[in-house]
């Protein structure tokens, strides 16, 4: 760790106005990523990733607003500047990569246009540097032939050919940290690997910070250097990958690793959990997962799990199993 | 600028429908429709040149003649040439109908998309009072207008236009709101675009293939009112002709038998709406069916 991390957020809040009253939808929400780390955010649906997502990247929607904490990227909080400024700023620090690659794409464009759309917003390109750009993009991401397919239409190309397109689109300005919602989700298994195999090749050799959001731990599991877990809104467990990977401390992230089908050790029952995660304008007080947890106890009915662990992995849990040596 | 022709209008939807954009095939009802409004068109605008009496010119001796060889329209109660009167009756019709047709389309478009991009309040209002300019009846607010305003056909033109616009503004705003969550444009606002922007780049080109069906209708609709108005004695003032015009008057004449006075600007209003019918309905089907 040297220095200011490029991005950190801290204590993020994210909050609803409904029938005169706030309701906190994201809370308490701190993480640091490095120059070339890889953050995977991960958690059912509902329990707030993408909202943390929509919050760097100035995306979220009417009737929801950021109440409270820190988002410092390369040192600024960007929650000081005016909604103008920040707005700005945000192409040329970050990038977004979103989960279907073919609502992604203006199907009435072709493709070098979008590429370098944003970039010719912020630097003010002529046509001939636009196009220069966009081929240089494209090559970066890997599209073959990409000289030939600068005036092609997206619907020219496959879904993987697409996603890479919409990352080269995410890299125009150069961003620092590329947020990747689901990026792999409508992909199918190989497609899946090749974009992930891109995703990492960038982040190694341009230093770009990446916060990768899926469901799926196992996609993550070769390439992220820290995971998150959230639950209905909070943080669970904040971990170094590796330590996560040898033995989760919270009971959701055990389950959610209990939930994946495993080729090696066959005859392992998968497990499932009971119910659905609550809404978030009827929040249980204590521990949010309390009602679903198969190892409650009397004060996660009452009270907010304190942290235990160190700054290596650490869970919000009153009785987190014990940590493995990793 | 190496850039072939095509792909400057790359954009143009019509042409260029996702997967249709390199093998278009003409929708058989389009096809059809438009050939006959073209006829039409060019029976108005080029039939003049072909036939050259004049509309105006009175002939006291050959008042109601049947259609023969040599008024092949026959000829009606004040002995003019009713071809003639056809022909120059259709320009009025058409091109009144037409231009109203785009101006109602250009304020719909900015209406709808003005209250799709706006914060959802007053996206409401303007939704609200669109509902309260809706449920005025079109006819009797034209009715209204063109008894106080001097009728010629650029008043009609802008009459027509202002009141047929909300149907417009309406579809459009509905798409408006389905098109602004698309990622292409929530991934335009990450990187900083702006609304403005955001309507100019991504949203308006959205737009065309529904603005252009619906400004199809909206052609047929109004070729429709104008007659109606027409009929009324409120449209397009005599001696200057028009098919709505001439079908009132004809009808007013029934009593003299002259069959062809009805028959003929009856067609023509009948081929006119019902070309167009065809055209949007065949764009509609090809956007629907996609």
């Amino acid at each position: 760790m040297s220095g200011a991390p490029l991005v950190a957020v801290e204590d993020l809040r994210v909050t609803a106005r409904r029938a005169g009253r706030t309701y906190p939808i994201v809370e308490d929400v701190s993480f640091k990523i490095e120059a070339g780390g890889l953050l995977a955010l991960v958690g059912e649906s509902g329990c707030g990733k993408s909202l943390t997502a929509a919050a760097l990247l100035g995306l979220l929607p009417w009737g929801l607003a950021v109440d409270g904490g820190q988002i410092r990227l390369e040192g600024q909080n960007v929650l000081e500047l005016t909604p103008t400024q920040w707005r700005r700023l945000r192409g040329r620090k970050v990038g977004a990569v979103f989960q279907n690659p073919l609502a992604a794409l203006n199907p009435s464009l072709p493709i070098w246009k979008q590429v370098v759309e944003s970039a010719e917003l912020t630097f003010r390109l002529d046509r001939a540097a636009a196009r220069a750009r966009a081929l240089e993009l494209l090559e970066l991401v890997g599209v073959p032939q990409a000289a030939q397919r600068l005036d092609d239409y997206p619907h020219q190309f496959s879904g993987g050919m697409r996603q890479r397109v919409a990352i080269a689109l995410a890299l125009a300005c150069d961003p620092r940290l590329l947020v990747a919602d689901e990026p792999t989700t409508a992909l199918d298994l190989i497609t899946q690997a090749e974009i992930l195999r891109l995703l990492n090749r960038l982040r190694l050799e341009r230093g770009l910070a990446v916060l990768f959001i899926t469901h799926d731990l196992s996609l993550v599991a070769e390439y992220a250097d820290q995971v998150m877990v959230m639950y209905a809104g909070r943080v669970v467990e904040q971990a170094e990958a590796r330590r996560f990977f040898a033995g989760p401390r919270h009971p959701y992230s055990r389950a959610l690793l209990g939930a994946i089908p495993r080729l090696a050790t066959p005859e392992v029952r998968l497990t499932d959990i009971e119910g659905l995660p609550p809404s978030p304008f009827e929040y249980p007080p204590g521990c949010r997962f309390a009602p679903r947890c198969p190892r409650v106890i009397e004060p996660c009915r009452r009270e907010l799990p304190p942290p235990a662990g160190d700054q290596r992995q650490r869970a919000f849990c009153h009785r987190p199993f014990a940590q493995e040596p990793g | 600028m190496s850039e072939a022709a095509p792909r400057r209008w790359g954009f143009l939807p019509l042409l260029r429908w996702g997967e249709f954009g390199r093998r278009w095939r003409p929708e058989p009802l389009v096809a059809a429709g438009l050939a006959m409004f073209l006829a039409l068109a060019a029976f108005a605008w080029l039939g003049p040149l072909f036939y050259t009496a004049s509309p105006y010119a009175i002939h006291a001796h050959r008042l109601f003649l049947p259609p023969s060889l040599r008024h092949p329209l026959g000829t009606d109660d004040l002995g003019r040439s009713f071809l003639a009167r056809m022909m120059y009756g259709g320009q009025p019709s058409l091109g009144v109908a037409i231009v109203g047709s785009v101006v109602a389309m250009l304020i719909g478009l900015g209406y709808g998309m003005t209250s799709g991009l706006s914060p959802p309040r007053l996206d409401k209002a303007l939704m609200r009072l669109l509902d309260a300019i809706l449920a005025l009846p079109t006819l009797v607010l034209m009715i209204f207008f063109a008894a106080i305003v001097p009728l010629g056909p650029l008043s009609l033109i802008l009459l027509l236009g202002l009141v047929s616009w909300p149907g417009l503004a309406r579809i459009v705003r509905n798409e408006v709101l389905a098109y602004k969550e698309r990622d292409y444009v929530l991934a335009a606002r990450q990187y900083g675009a702006g609304t403005g922007y955001l309507a100019r780049r991504h949203l308006l080109r959205a737009m065309f293939p529904i603005v252009v069906v619906n400004a199809t209708f909206t052609v047929a609709d109004l070729i429709l009112t104008l007659a109606g108005l027409s009929f009324l004695g409120l449209g397009i003032q005599p001696p200057t002709p028009s098919w709505g015009g001439l079908l009132g008057n004809g009808s007013n004449l029934a009593i003299t038998g002259s069959w062809w006075l009805i028959l003929f600007p009856g067609v023509a209003i009948l081929l006119a709406i019902l070309s167009l019918n065809l055209v949007g309905q065949g764009l509609l089907n090809r956007l629907e069916g996609r």
